[in-house]
């Protein structure tokens, strides 16, 4: 009935399972917390964080309205600069593209920057069915790819693992020191 | 707060958290049925820490959630809407 991500439940019906998991529901109270009180101290140094936040709202907005227009000036950028810009009209094509450039090299892995655009297209996905590896770099989206999972939030990808599952996630995908003593 | 403050008796223990949504937010409690109760449940918790014997809310929504909570769980917590603590006297009181 609503939208959702490809291939994933409804939210009230992944909730239902989610909300009864009390290490996730640990792990993400101690990361907004933590995350929320930062916020609150970087608010509490600007007299005009309200004002700032609305510029930055309208600056989205306008953008947002007029892409079409800052598309093309990114891609005059992008070209004057030395670079090359693919348009896509859609993921299949864009899958494509990309795995069209890493074939044409060649090679048969690649590495990644965090990108919430290419994991909303299955990039790694498409790139695996060409039997191309890809490894993302950002150590959050290494430890969604690592643990088989799926980010769980725009920026900060990983917010509901805390650092025993990570270390067992990255023991258990990477083969380093299965035996070795903690140390903290 | 200030009103709380005046009323004879009465000992103030803020709520941690006070922020928070309790989770019942009207329709959100019947689509997301999991979700609200689960936050209701982190906000009666949070409620509980405090001691204090009364659960006092501006909004009979939220505390009609959080009081169905704490009623089935048998913890030692009621729910009372700000107006009925300020509308009780020594004569009639509300605990």
């Amino acid at each position: 009935m609503s939208g959702t991500f490809v291939g994933m439940p409804a939210f009230p019906e992944a909730a239902r399972e989610a909300v009864g998991n009390s290490t996730l529901r640990a792990n993400l109270r101690h990361a907004t917390h933590t995350i929320r009180d930062k916020r609150a101290k970087a608010v509490a140094e600007l007299a005009d964080w309200q004002q700032l936040r609305e510029a930055g709202k309208q600056i989205k907005n306008h953008t947002l309205r007029h892409l079409d227009r800052y598309l093309v000036q990114l891609e005059e950028s992008v070209v004057r600069a030395g670079g090359a810009v693919h348009w896509a009209a859609d993921a299949d094509e864009a899958n494509r593209i990309v795995a069209d450039l890493v074939k044409a090299t060649g090679e048969r892995e690649v590495v990644k920057v965090k990108s919430m655009a290419t994991q909303e297209i299955g990039l790694n996905e498409a790139l695996a069915a060409e039997g191309i590896s890809a490894y993302e770099t950002d150590l959050a989206e290494l430890i969604v790819q690592l643990g088989h999972d799926r980010p769980s939030h725009i920026l900060v990808p990983a917010i509901h693992r805390n650092r025993g599952e990570i270390r067992d996630i990255f023991r258990a995908e990477m083969g380093v020191g299965a035996a070795r003593p903690r140390t903290g | 707060m200030r009103l709380l403050e005046a009323v004879k008796g009465l000992e103030l223990r803020e709520l941690p958290g006070a922020e928070e949504c309790c989770g019942f937010g009207g329709t959100f409690a019947l689509k997301n049925p999991d979700v609200s109760a689960a936050m209701g449940t982190d906000k009666a918790d949070s409620a509980l820490t405090t001691g204090a014997e009364v659960l006092c809310g501006a909004d009979s929504s939220c505390l009609m959630h959080l009081g169905g909570i704490l009623r089935r769980r048998g913890d030692p917590l009621r729910p009372l809407h700000l107006a009925e603590i300020l509308a009780s006297t020594e004569a009639e009181p509300c605990v």
